[in-house]
Parts: structure tokens; sequence; C-alpha cells
């Protein structure tokens, strides 16, 4: 059963965030390509860490067709927020393509944040699913 | 192959032009054809973003162009700025002396993961070599700044 259902989308973008019960989705799907992206995701943002307090958050980004460098600030600013609010939370890019790049950064520099972990489809994330 | 346009500063271009590319690259590898809608994004946002309308450059020129010996992607835009673009060529020189991009790609995501507040400069200039593999080269002349990117279709 789904607490929460919430689905936010601007120009291309759509991110749909669910709840149930301990475990929680966040899947993002089309092109970030705003030239402000942050005015957009900085509201997602503070409502998705208010809603999964408590929760093992699935970020997933395998559906996300592409991004520009501007969207990568405000992953960035999400997962540290997690972080802070110690939500354990999985983040799953795709093995392949303009992905893998940003899988192996962002594994790479999110080793500091205790909560975070990032993962391909190979590693077999997300661990929430098993 | 070849894609020419004049356009005005406007987001919306930047998104066009990603789409066209992607439409005339439908036969090649999805990576080369995903590397080269990155590359002309981030420097057609990079032109709207910094560039101004100068008198030698009234608009944008954006220039695509593949062939036997690879491909080609530059951007021109006006600047009165001369710091404007002193800061672009810092970003293309870190690249072309790095050792390995991926750790100035790295180092530039540690900085602004610490202070987000910064705007991510610099960051698109390193994934243009990082993830997209190509090679960037810049100059300023007569108020006009002009990015190409290179790289091997091989």
């Amino acid at each position: 059963m789904i607490d929460q259902d919430n689905t936010f989308e601007q120009d291309g973008l759509r991110i749909r965030v669910t709840r149930a019960r301990g475990s929680g989705k966040m899947v993002w799907t089309g092109s970030s390509d705003s030239r402000q992206p942050n005015q957009f995701l900085t509201p997602v943002i503070r409502r998705v860490v208010e809603a999964m307090k408590g929760a093992h958050l699935t970020i997933d980004f395998r559906k996300l067709e592409y991004m520009n460098s501007s969207t990568v600030s405000s992953i960035l600013s999400l997962l540290k927020s997690l972080d802070r609010e110690e939500i354990e939370t999985d983040v799953v890019f795709a093995d392949s393509d303009w992905q893998l790049t940003h899988l192996r950064c962002m594994r790479t520099v999110t080793r500091v944040l205790k909560f975070i972990t990032v993962g391909g489809e190979s590693d077999g994330l997300p661990r929430s699913e098993k | 192959m070849e894609i020419r346009a004049n356009l005005e500063p406007t987001w919306s271009t930047v998104r066009q032009l990603r789409e066209q590319i992607g439409e005339r690259l439908a036969d090649q590898p999805a990576s080369l054809r995903t590397a080269a809608q990155m590359v002309a994004s981030e420097l057609l946002e990079n032109a709207i973003k910094y560039g101004e309308a100068v008198p030698e450059a009234p608009q944008i020129t954006f220039v695509f162009r593949v062939d036997d010996r690879g491909m080609t992607i530059t951007v021109s835009n006006g600047s009165y700025s001369e710091t404007t673009y002193e800061r672009l060529r810092e970003h293309v020189d870190a690249l072309a002396e790095a050792e390995d991009p991926t750790a100035i790609y790295v180092a530039r995501l540690q900085e602004l993961m610490e202070n987000p507040v910064q705007e991510s400069a610099g960051l698109g200039i390193y994934r243009i070599g990082l993830e997209g593999g190509f090679a960037l080269e810049c100059r300023y002349q007569n108020r006009v700044v002009s990015v190409t990117a290179t790289r091997s279709t091989s």
C-alpha cells in the first residue's frame, strides 16, 4: 500500500516520489535542462527530505535521459540534505552510456556521506528492493 | 555532415539543437550521439549565460561538423568582458593539462558539495572532456569568444 505518491513536473523533467511504510522511492524521468534547475528542484528536495524521514529511500536515475551540469549541483544538495537528516539512501544510475561517468564520480564524491550509497544496476542496487 | 546556425540567446534553442543533432546522428553509436548532444548543449548554455551581443557577433554562431577525421563543434559568442573569457580559459587549460580528467571533475563536485551556493561554473567544461571525450580549445579575438570541441569518431 502506498502511503504517499507525489509527482513533480517541469519542462520535460518528471520526478515521482512515493512512500510505502518504511520504503521510499524517487524516480527521475525525462530531461533536466532548464537554465536554473535549482528553482524547481530546491522545493522538491525540501519536500522529499521531510517526507522520507525514517524511511529507506531509493533514488532512481536510470530513466533520466539527459541532465545539464547545473542539475548536478542540485543533486549534490539533495544527497547532502538526506545525509544530514540521516535518511538511508541508495542512489541508482544506469551502468551504461552517459550515466556511467556520473555513477563513478558520484560514488567517489559521496564517500564522505555516511547514509548515502551510490551504485549501478550491476551492484545489485536498489537494496531496498531485495 | 554539417549543421550551421546563427542563434538568438534563448534557452529553448539548446534543446532544439540537441534534438537536431540526435536526429542527424541517429545511425551512429549511442555513446557518440549522446556525447555530441551533451557537448553541444553545454557549450550553447555557456554562450547564452555569459555571452553578449557585440557588433562583431550580434548572435551566437553554432557549427557542428562530422567528417572522416572526426567531430567538431564550435560555438562563438560576443563578450565585452575579458575577465569572463579568462575564467573560461582557466577551466579549458585545466582540462587540457589534467593527467586524469576524472580527478578535476570530482574535485569540482567536492567543492560544489561543500559550498552549494556557488555557481556550477567549470563543471560543464570538465564534463565535456571526461564524459564526452572531447578536447577543447578557446580563443578571444575582436570581442568574440570561440570554443571548439573535437574528438575522433573512430
